[in-house]
C-alpha cells in the first residue's frame, strides 16, 4: 500500500517536472544567451534528455527502485550524498518541534478541559487561538527580535554540527524548534480540549465514577486514552508535514536542510535532486501515516 | 425502623441556571431496608434517575443538592468529603446504568474493568483480582467466562455488557445496589432474564436493591415495595401489591390503567393527557393538578402534604386529606 502511493508520488513528480517550462541544460550553463546551441545540445545528451519522454520515465523508475537518483546536473554531486547530509538536520528539527508541541499542547489541552470555563481555561482557549493564526515567519522574526536582538540570550540561526559542539548545537535549535512547535502545540491543544469534552461527556465515565474511582484515575486511566485518536491524528498530519514545510524556518533561521536544497533545486530545474528530495519527504509522510494507522489499532480495539 | 439502611430525607436536588435554580429533585423521602428491593417509578423527567445520582453524589454539572440527608448506615453521605465518598461508591452502593453498551469504557477489555473495581477498594494481587473477575462473570450467568474477560465491549451484546456492569458492582459486594433503568435498552426477553438475576443476587449477596424504572410492569414481579415519581416529589409510596391493586393517587392509577393488556380489544390504549410539566413552570400547587381527573380547586393552589394511610403506605393528595387528620 505503501508502496503504491509512493510510486503514485514519483509519477506525478516525474510528470510535473517535465511540464514545467525551462530547459535544465539551458539553466546549468547559464542563462545569458551567448551559449553555443551545441554545447546546451551535447549536455542534453549526457543527461539523456533528448530521449524519448517514456523512455526517460521508464529509466527514472528503474533507478528510483534501485534508490539511485543520479547526481545533480547542478554541480555533479551525487543526489543521495546530498540528502543524507541535509536529511538529518530537517529530522532533528522535526522531532524536536513535534515532541515538544505534543507535550505543550497535550498538557494545556487538558487543563482547559478539566478546568472548562475557569480562567485556565479561557486563558489556554484564547493563547491557542493567537498561536493557530499567528504566521511563523513573524513569530519566528519575533522571537530573533526578542530573544537575539534584544535580550542577547540565544543565537539568531545558523548551523553547528553536534559532534563539534553540542551546546552550541542546541542553543542554535532553541528558537527555530519553538517557532515551528508553537503554532502545532495550540492546534494539539484545541483538539486535545475538544476531544477531552467529549469524552468526559459519555456515560461510561459516569460508571467510572460510580466504581469509585478518584478523578485522577478516571481522567488518566480511561478518559486520555479514549480521546487519544482525534490527537494522534492531528500530531501525525503535523509532523508528516514538518519535512517538507520548514522551508520558512530553514530560511529564516539560516538553517542548512532539507527545504532549503529543495528550493535551490527547484529554481535550476535541477530534476534529479528535485525527484530525490520529494521521493524523501513522500516516503516520510506515507511512513507517518502508515504509523499512524497502526496506532490507531493499538488504542481503539474497534478499529482493529 | 432498625434494620434501615438508606433513609433519604426531603431530598432536594436543583440545576443553577440563569433562571435561577430549578428543582429537579423536590422533597423525596423515602427509606430502603437491607435486603429488600425497592422499585422507583416515574415517566422520563420525574427526577428518579437524579436521586439515584444524588444518593451516589454525582450529580453533574450544573447540578447540585440543595438540603435534605442521605442517611447510608447511620452516616449522612451528602456531610462527606469527596475522598470519603470515593470509598463508599462502587465499595458500599454500586449502581449501574440504562445502556450498558455505553456505560462500559470502551477501548478496556471486560475482565481488566471488573479487575479494576476490585483492586480500587480492595488489597488484590492482579492474579487474585483476575481469579475472581472470572468467577463474578460466571456468577452473573455469562456461559464462556474465559472468553469473556478478554473481550471488549463492542464486542458483547447489550444484555452481556449489562452482565458485566452487573459484575462491576457486585465486585466488592455493596449493601445497597441502585440499578437505573437497567433493562430499558434491552430485549423484552433478555429484560425478563436480567431482572430475574438481579432478584436472585440481592438474596445471595443480602443486599438491598433500588429498582428505577419507567415501566411498572418491570417492577411488579420483583418489587417489595415501590415509590412512584412525579415531577420531582414521591406521589405514592407502599407495598407493591397494595399499590397495584389499589391505587390510591390519581397518578398511579393512570399509570396502572395506561399498561397495555395482552388482550384483543377494539378499544383505544388508556394515556394520561397532558405531560409533565417543565421544571420552570411548576405549579404551585399539586405538580399532578392540571392532568389530574380528580382536580379540586385547593388542589390548583396548596401543594399536598404526604399523608399517612396505613403502616407503611403514603400518598401525596388532597383527596385523603381527611384521612391524614383522622389518623392524626
Amino acid at each position: 500500500m505503501a508502496l503504491i502511493q509512493i510510486f503514485i508520488v514519483l509519477s506525478l513528480v516525474f510528470l510535473l517536472l517535465h511540464i514545467m517550462p525551462g530547459d535544465p541544460a539551458v539553466l546549468a550553463l547559464g542563462t545569458d544567451r551567448t551559449v553555443d546551441p551545441q554545447v546546451v545540445e551535447a549536455l542534453r545528451h549526457e543527461l539523456g534528455l533528448d530521449k524519448p519522454i517514456l523512455e526517460q520515465y521508464l529509466i527514472y523508475i528503474k533507478n528510483v527502485a534501485n534508490l539511485n537518483f543520479g547526481n545533480s546536473i547542478t554541480d555533479k554531486v551525487p543526489v543521495m550524498s546530498y540528502i543524507a547530509e541535509r536529511i538529518p538536520r530537517t529530522i532533528e528539527l522535526a522531532f524536536l518541534s513535534i515532541i515538544v508541541a505534543s507535550i505543550i499542547g497535550v498538557v494545556l489541552g487538558m487543563v482547559a478541559a478539566l478546568e472548562r470555563k475557569k480562567a485556565a481555561d479561557i486563558i489556554t482557549t484564547s493563547l491557542a487561538a493567537l498561536g493557530i493564526s499567528l504566521p511563523v515567519f513573524v513569530l519566528g522574526t519575533l522571537f530573533i527580535y526578542v530573544f537575539s536582538f534584544s535580550l542577547r540570550l540565544l543565537p539568531a540561526g545558523g548551523f553547528i554540527a553536534l559532534s563539534k559542539n553540542a551546546g552550541a548545537h542546541y542553543a542554535r535549535l532553541v528558537l527555530p524548534v519553538a517557532t515551528l512547535a508553537l503554532p502545532m502545540a495550540a492546534s494539539i491543544a484545541r483538539m486535545t480540549r475538544s476531544s477531552m469534552l467529549e469524552v468526559l461527556n459519555k456515560e461510561f465515565v459516569q460508571t467510572l465514577y460510580a466504581k469509585g474511582l478518584s478523578r485522577q484515575k478516571v481522567v488518566f486511566g480511561h478518559v486520555l486514552r479514549n480521546a487519544m485518536i482525534p490527537i494522534v491524528t492531528i500530531i501525525g498530519l503535523q509532523f508528516g508535514n514538518l519535512i517538507g514545510g520548514t522551508v520558512l524556518i530553514e530560511y529564516l533561521f539560516n538553517l542548512p536542510g532539507l527545504c532549503s536544497v529543495l528550493l535551490k533545486a527547484i529554481s535550476y530545474r535541477d530534476y534529479p535532486l528535485i525527484q530525490g528530495c520529494i521521493f524523501v519527504m513522500s516516503s516520510f509522510y506515507i511512513l507517518v501515516n502508515m504509523f499512524v494507522d497502526i496506532l490507531y489499532g493499538a488504542l481503539d480495539p474497534r478499529v482493529r | 425502623m432498625s434494620n434501615c439502611l438508606l433513609e433519604v430525607k426531603d431530598l432536594v436536588t436543583a440545576f443553577t441556571t440563569s433562571k435561577g435554580p430549578l428543582r429537579a429533585v423536590d422533597g423525596v423521602s423515602f427509606q430502603v431496608n437491607s435486603g429488600e428491593l425497592i422499585g422507583v417509578v416515574g415517566e422520563s423527567g420525574s427526577g428518579k434517575s437524579l436521586t439515584s445520582l444524588s444518593i451516589m453524589g454525582l450529580v453533574p454539572y450544573p447540578g447540585k443538592v440543595v438540603s435534605g440527608e442521605i442517611f447510608f448506615e447511620g452516616q449522612d453521605l451528602l456531610k462527606l468529603e469527596e475522598a470519603e465518598m470515593v470509598k463508599i461508591r462502587g465499595k458500599n452502593i454500586a449502581m449501574i446504568f440504562q445502556d450498558s453498551r455505553v456505560s462500559l469504557d470502551p477501548v478496556c477489555r471486560c475482565g481488566e474493568q471488573i479487575v479494576e473495581a476490585i483492586r480500587t477498594h480492595e488489597k488484590a494481587t492482579r492474579e487474585e483480582a483476575r481469579e475472581r473477575a472470572l468467577e463474578l462473570i460466571g456468577l452473573v450467568g455469562i456461559p464462556n467466562p474465559a472468553r469473556c474477560v478478554n473481550a471488549y465491549p463492542h464486542e458483547l451484546s447489550g444484555g452481556m455488557c449489562q452482565r458485566i456492569m452487573i459484575a462491576i458492582a457486585l465486585s466488592c459486594r455493596p449493601k445497597l445496589l441502585i440499578a437505573d433503568e437497567p433493562t430499558t435498552a434491552l430485549d423484552v426477553t433478555v429484560q425478563a432474564q436480567i431482572l430475574e438475576l438481579l432478584d436472585k443476587l440481592r438474596h445471595d449477596f443480602d443486599m438491598s436493591v433500588i429498582l428505577i424504572t419507567h415501566n411498572l410492569g418491570v417492577v411488579a414481579g420483583v418489587a417489595d415495595r415501590i415509590a412512584v415519581m412525579y415531577a420531582g416529589q414521591i406521589m405514592e409510596l407502599g407495598d407493591i401489591g397494595e399499590i397495584l391493586n389499589h391505587p390510591m393517587h390519581p397518578y398511579t392509577q393512570g399509570l396502572i390503567k395506561s399498561i397495555p393488556k395482552l388482550e384483543v380489544s377494539s378499544k383505544r390504549l388508556y394515556s394520561i393527557s397532558g405531560t409533565v410539566p417543565a421544571l420552570d413552570k411548576m405549579p404551585s400547587g399539586c405538580r399532578f393538578e392540571q392532568r389530574c381527573p380528580e382536580a379540586m380547586a385547593l388542589c390548583a393552589t396548596v401543594l399536598p402534604e404526604m399523608c399517612v394511610l396505613s403502616d407503611g403506605q403514603y400518598v401525596c393528595c388532597h383527596k385523603y386529606d381527611t384521612w391524614r387528620s383522622a389518623y392524626e
